[in-house]
C-alpha cells in the first residue's frame, strides 16, 4: 500500500515543479530586468550606503556641492526606481502565479486522484487538492491581486509622477536653496508615494471628492425658480402634453437618463426639476435630450 | 436615488399639473407633493422624496 503512495503523491510535485520553473517570467508579464543583481546591489551601496554622501559635505564650492547633489539624487532615484519595480513585479507576479499554479495543481492532484487506486491514496490526494481550493480562495478574495490591482498600480505611478516632477523642478535651483537633506525628504515621498497604502488613500480620497461635489450639484437644485426658457418649454410640453404626465414619454426618458455617462447625478434629481430648473447644467442636459434622435422630440 | 426634498418656486398656473405630474412620475415615487398659490398668483409646488441615507453629507430634509 505505502509503495503505491508515494510514487502518486510525487506525481503532482514533480508537475508543481515544472509548472513553477518554466512559467515565472511569462507570469510576471515583464521583460528580463537588463542589470544584474549584483549591479543594482552595487548602486545600492554607492547611492545608500554610510559613505554615500561623503563627497557632498567635502564638496568646497556652491557649484561642486550641487552638482554631487545632482548626481546623489538622480542615482538614489534610480535605486528607488529599481525597488518600485520589484514591487509592481511582485504585486502582479504574485496574483497571476498563485491562480494558474493553483489550477494546474488542482486539475494534476484530481486526476492522479482518479487513476490511482486505494482509498488511502485516494484520500491523502483529495485533503491535498482541497487544501489548494482552499487557498485559492483565500486569495481570490484578496482585492490587491485581482480587479482592484489595475486602479492601486496607477495611482501609484500618478502619485510618484508627481513627487518625481517636483524633485525634477528643485533640482534647478542653487545648493543653498535646495540642499542634499531636502532633496532626501522629497526622496522619502518618493518612495512613500509608491506604496500600496499611499495609493488606496489617495484613491478613496478622490471617490469621497466626487461623491460631495455631485451632492453639492443635487442640493443647488433643491430650491429652484421655474424656468420658461425654450428647451424647458419643449421638453415639458413633450413629457406632459396639456399638462397630462405622458407614461410612454416618461419611461423612454427615465431609460434615457439612466443611459447618460453623469446618469448617477441625473438620476439624483427628480424630473420636473431637470426639466424646469433655470439651471446651466440642467439647460445642457435639456439640450442634449432634445438633439438625441433617439427619443425623437419634434423640433 | 432620489431622496429629500426639492421646491420649484414661481409655477404659472397653466404649468401646475404638468410640474406636480413630472413629480409624481419619479422613480421612487415621492411621499408628498403640494403646492401654495403664492400672493402674485404664482404656485410653490414641494416634494418631498425618502430621507437621503445618513452617510450623504448635504441632504437638507
Amino acid at each position: 500500500m505505502d509503495a503505491r503512495i508515494v510514487p502518486a503523491a510525487m506525481l503532482p510535485a514533480i508537475v508543481f515543479v515544472t509548472v513553477g520553473l518554466s512559467g515565472c517570467a511569462s507570469l510576471e508579464g515583464y521583460a528580463r530586468e537588463p542589470e544584474s543583481p549584483g549591479l543594482i546591489k552595487g548602486a545600492r551601496d554607492t547611492f545608500f550606503g554610510p559613505n554615500a554622501d561623503h563627497d557632498y559635505y567635502e564638496a568646497s564650492t556652491a557649484e561642486a556641492r550641487k552638482r554631487v547633489r545632482d548626481f546623489l539624487i538622480f542615482g538614489k532615484m534610480k535605486v528607488i526606481e529599481n525597488d518600485f519595480d520589484d514591487l509592481e513585479r511582485a504585486l502582479n507576479g504574485t496574483g497571476n502565479r498563485v491562480s494558474l499554479l493553483g489550477d494546474l495543481a488542482v486539475l494534476s492532484l484530481n486526476g492522479v486522484g482518479a487513476v490511482t487506486g486505494g482509498a488511502h491514496t485516494k484520500a491523502a490526494l483529495a485533503a491535498a487538492s482541497g487544501g489548494i481550493v482552499g487557498a485559492q480562495g483565500a486569495v481570490s478574495k484578496d482585492l490587491y491581486y485581482q480587479r482592484t490591482l489595475p486602479a492601486i498600480l496607477t495611482q501609484m505611478e500618478a502619485n510618484r509622477e508627481r513627487v518625481r516632477a517636483e524633485i525634477y523642478a528643485s533640482l534647478k535651483k542653487p545648493d543653498a536653496d535646495y540642499p542634499l537633506p531636502a532633496a532626501e525628504i522629497d526622496l522619502r515621498r518618493l518612495i512613500r508615494a509608491g506604496s500600496i497604502p499611499a495609493s488606496i488613500s489617495q484613491i478613496t480620497q478622490g471617490a469621497n471628492v466626487s461623491k460631495e461635489s455631485s451632492e453639492r450639484a443635487v442640493d443647488v437644485l433643491r430650491n429652484i425658480t421655474f424656468s420658461s426658457a425654450a428647451s424647458a418649454d419643449q421638453l415639458g410640453a413633450w413629457l406632459a402634453p396639456d399638462g397630462t404626465v405622458d407614461v410612454v414619454r416618461t419611461a423612454a426618458f427615465k431609460n434615457w437618463l439612466k443611459a447618460q455617462p453623469d446618469a448617477a447625478y441625473l438620476e439624483s434629481v427628480p424630473m420636473a426639476t431637470i426639466v424646469r430648473a433655470p439651471d446651466p447644467a440642467m439647460e445642457t442636459v435639456r439640450q442634449r435630450a432634445l438633439a438625441d434622435p433617439a427619443l425623437g422630440i419634434p423640433k | 436615488m432620489v431622496c429629500g426634498t426639492f421646491t420649484v418656486k414661481g409655477v404659472p398656473k397653466g404649468k401646475l399639473d404638468e410640474t406636480t405630474g413630472l413629480f409624481k412620475a419619479n422613480d421612487p415615487k415621492p411621499t408628498s407633493v403640494t403646492s401654495k398659490k403664492e400672493d402674485d398668483g404664482s404656485y410653490t409646488v414641494t416634494a418631498v422624496f425618502p430621507k437621503c441615507p445618513d452617510e450623504t453629507e448635504h441632504s437638507p430634509d
